[in-house]
């Protein structure tokens, strides 16, 4: 008679965790607009970016701590990809060799109270350091880059840095299981509920015959046979314990009063007052009204560098007091020009392609709010640069020859043609610009085919609202020919 | 019967019974030029229909799609479809018009038929956009990437100034090539018509605009010349082309212009915009390379109001 317990439970987590790992894994290597709807669930999906968009009251962030305080880390037992990932490695690590219990460094606790206060002052760096979802995001960001672009072309400073990063969490997570989870700030705050939760996963001591399965079944380290003991605030639910269980002392339930771990629990008061001082900091840091002092730094700092922010950013103190670095924008945008090229947040790179007029992705997908969602019309008159005209360099005045490309792929008819009478030549046309209207799409610069091009992009610090589409009647071809005939010829 | 006479006729019977005996499409053709090319009229000008309506009146005068496009044969279908830009604004072909054409070449026994255009926008979001994406999906063409360089072989052309260019395969490979464009103003070229459109079956199109616009479009007919041009007048962009942008750029001509002679196509559709004949460059380069007559009193027009 088999006595393991949960069986079904534990199948039910591993496809879920799986499928979500899968999806999330998808939407970062596939750039299409299909999957547009996924990939704006499955960001919102997510506790920090959505603490950051809409603090304590966001969907994502209630039905987090809700559940962790009746039913444990259900968030991360199967909605983290990043958790997933490592639980994965871990399982392909331990065919060659398991490790047994790890007790983890107080030092810990730091991690979310720091991210806390930096939120509080507009920076959220440690945030885009600790967060999972950042992480993974950067992650799948630089392997996706590496293998689109070959891995000389991808490699930026801090393309590196995400690769490095991952690297390392990978071999660690091949060799001790979920490592990261220990220092998670989102891991530290839902513990912190998961131990005073009713249900969670419990050892009848009284069953137990010490055989040490469990403990190294388990991708947390969390498990002490000695002591006889489960950390429950480390435990994310993967049922793994209860799965190698010869006695069935091990079952995720209410405890039903069995002699479980009570003596273990007492000693570790301090622990659990610092889990919830510590979650109080982060969802505190996440939800009270912010600060600007750090982030209008950052933009000083970055106000040097030319970077052009994705349509929707608004400013940079704005954007980067929300940017975590997660990538999901610069993995949405149909033609790939966000890019984390000098800096880890995405801005504009014009040397892949022009920012398309009637798309708003990277807006949608912000799952922070640094990237503000922007309907089309609103997007149409958003000025993210300012183009600069070199006439001097343009092959209409360098050659006489036509082209009109510039004006060709106008969408506010910044740019249009007018009769180039000076060159002799009829019917040869030259382009005129209307500052006023430019939005800095970077669509003239991008098929400009002058040596040097004759388009500069510049960056502007606010962005700002333009008129919107220039009328332009001035008629080149008159409106209706041929007058009442059907057919002028 | 002397012996020179009895030659003369046994050649002649021999012909005569060879042309029953060939291969049935050669066959075909073989009859079909010797009876009716003179009976179809070289250019189909209509008005005051859906664009399809039009076609399918146009196409029973120029003899049916047969004539163009025969069993088992590979065809591209090249509408514009360069801008991310919805229907009523007419920077792309009318997505009722490809997929009706399409139909045609499927009716008509085609095995295959590619729709593509290298597009300006982003490929998905113009092809969708143009909603020729789902003309596409209905009529059982095959939409051909073409937004990678891989999708394309370099060809020589020598052309006035284009020496070699970068072809898209589908287009190497096909039978037959009927262009679809979408008649419109074109701030650089004067006119977007038949010949500007195939610039949507090159790679390096912004190459167009450094070596010179004009001669180039002219040039790329040395690489191929549509079979059939079937013009969209139905939605007209009359200034601020070849994007728009706006409905006030847009006249409703609700006309469509059908010919085998890309110049002749291109003289009238230049002349619906209120361009004079030979004013357009392009036009008047490909007439003078030989690829199609631009005197319209040379022809015999066909002019249908529905």
């Amino acid at each position: 008679m088999t006595s393991r317990r949960n069986t079904a439970a534990r199948w039910v987590r591993s496809l879920l965790a799986l499928s979500v790992l899968v999806l999330f894994a998808l939407v970062f290597a596939l750039p299409t607009r299909r999957w547009i709807e996924t990939r704006i669930v499955l960001s919102a999906s997510q506790l920090s970016p959505s603490l950051l968009r809409g603090g304590i009251l966001a969907a994502a962030v209630l039905l987090a701590l809700v559940s962790s305080a009746i039913a444990g880390r259900v968030y991360c037992s199967f909605l983290c990809p990043l958790g997933t990932g490592q639980e994965l490695l871990w399982r392909i690590g331990a065919l060659f060799r398991r490790s047994g219990y790890i007790a983890p460094w107080r030092v810990r606790y730091a991690v979310p109270v720091v991210a806390g206060l930096g939120l509080l002052f507009g920076l959220p760096l440690l945030m885009a350091l600790s967060d999972p979802f950042a992480i993974f995001g950067r992650g799948a960001r630089g392997a996706v880059l590496v293998a689109q672009e070959g891995l000389s072309a991808a490699l930026s400073v801090p393309v590196v840095a995400f690769l490095v990063f991952s690297a390392v969490l990978a071999l660690l997570a091949l060799l001790r299981g979920r490592r990261f989870c220990d220092w998670c700030p989102v891991g530290i705050t839902l513990g912190a509920l998961a131990k005073i939760a009713p249900l969670g996963v419990h050892l009848d001591a009284g069953r137990c015959v010490s055989c040490g399965r469990c403990e190294r079944a388990c991708p947390m380290n969390c498990i002490r046979v000695a002591g006889k003991a489960i950390e429950r605030d480390r435990c994310v639910l993967c049922l793994s314990c209860t799965g190698v269980c010869p006695t069935g002392a091990i079952a995720y339930g209410s405890g039903g009063g069995a002699a479980t771990t009570r003596g273990v629990e007492r000693r570790s008061f301090l622990r659990e007052a610092l889990g919830f001082l510590a979650g109080a900091v982060y969802i505190g840091g996440g939800s009270l009204p912010r600060s600007d002092a750090l982030s209008s730094v950052v933009e000083r700092r970055t106000s040097g560098r030319s970077l052009v922010l994705p349509p929707g950013a608004g400013d940079g103190r704005h954007f980067f007091s929300r940017c975590i670095s997660c990538q999901a924008c610069a993995s949405a945008c149909p033609v790939q020009i966000l890019q984390a090229t000098s800096v880890p947040q995405p801005t504009v790179d014009y040397s892949k392609g022009y920012c398309q007029f009637n798309c708003t992705e990277c807006g949608r997908v912000c799952p922070t709010g640094a990237i503000r969602s922007l309907t089309v019309d609103e997007k149409h008159r958003t000025r993210i640069a300012l183009s600069e005209l070199t006439i001097g360099n343009c092959v209409v005045t360098n050659k006489h020859q036509a082209c009109g490309a510039c004006a060709e792929v106008c969408p506010t008819h910044a740019l249009h043609m007018v009769p180039y009478e000076a060159s002799g030549r009829p019917g040869l046309t030259i382009p005129v610009f209307d500052e006023e209207y430019c939005i800095g799409c970077g669509a003239c610069r991008f098929v400009c085919p002058a040596t040097p091009i004759a388009f500069a992009i510049a960056p502007v610090g606010e962005q700002s609202r333009t008129p919107g589409v220039k009328e332009t009647h001035g008629g080149d071809v008159p409106a209706l020919p041929g007058g009442d005939a059907d057919f002028p010829f | 019967m002397e012996r020179r006479e009895f030659i003369k006729r046994s050649l002649a019977l021999g012909v005569g019974v060879g042309v029953l005996f060939l291969p049935k499409g050669m066959g075909r053709a073989v009859r079909r030029a010797g009876a009716a090319e003179e009976a179809f009229p070289d250019l189909v000008a209509l008005k005051g229909a859906a664009p399809e309506a039009m076609f399918d009146r146009g196409m029973k005068e120029l003899g049916g799609m047969g004539r163009f496009v025969r069993k088992g044969q590979t065809v591209v279908v090249k509408p514009n479809m360069s801008w991310d830009t919805r229907q009523e604004l007419a920077s792309n072909t009318s997505p009722s018009l490809v997929a009706r054409v399409v139909k045609h070449c499927l009716d008509a026994g085609a095995k295959k038929v590619y729709v593509l255009d290298h597009s300006i926008e982003h490929w998905e979001n113009s092809r969708e956009g143009s909603g020729i994406g789902d003309a596409i999906r209905s009529s059982g063409a095959v939409y051909a990437p073409a937004e990678r360089e891989r999708y394309y072989q370099d060809v020589p052309v020598n052309g006035g100034a284009l020496a070699r260019t970068m072809v898209h395969e589908a287009l190497l490979e096909s039978d037959v090539l009927i262009s679809v464009p979408v008649l419109k103003h074109h701030g650089g070229a004067g006119v977007s018509i038949s010949a500007k459109n195939l610039m949507g079956c090159v790679w390096s199109r912004w190459d167009y605009h450094s070596k010179g616009l004009q001669q180039c479009i002219a040039d790329f007919l040395r690489v191929r010349k549509p079979d059939l041009n079937v013009v969209d007048a139905y939605r007209v962009i009359t200034r601020n082309g070849p994007r728009g942008g706006s409905p006030d750029d847009v006249a409703a001509m609700g006309s469509l212009i059908l010919s085998p002679d890309i110049v002749a196509a291109d003289t009238a559709g230049s002349m619906m915009l209120g361009r004079k004949q030979g004013e357009i460059e392009h036009i008047r380069l490909s007439a003078a390379a030989g690829f199609g007559e631009m005197d319209l009193s040379k022809l015999k027009i066909e002019r249908i109001v529905l």
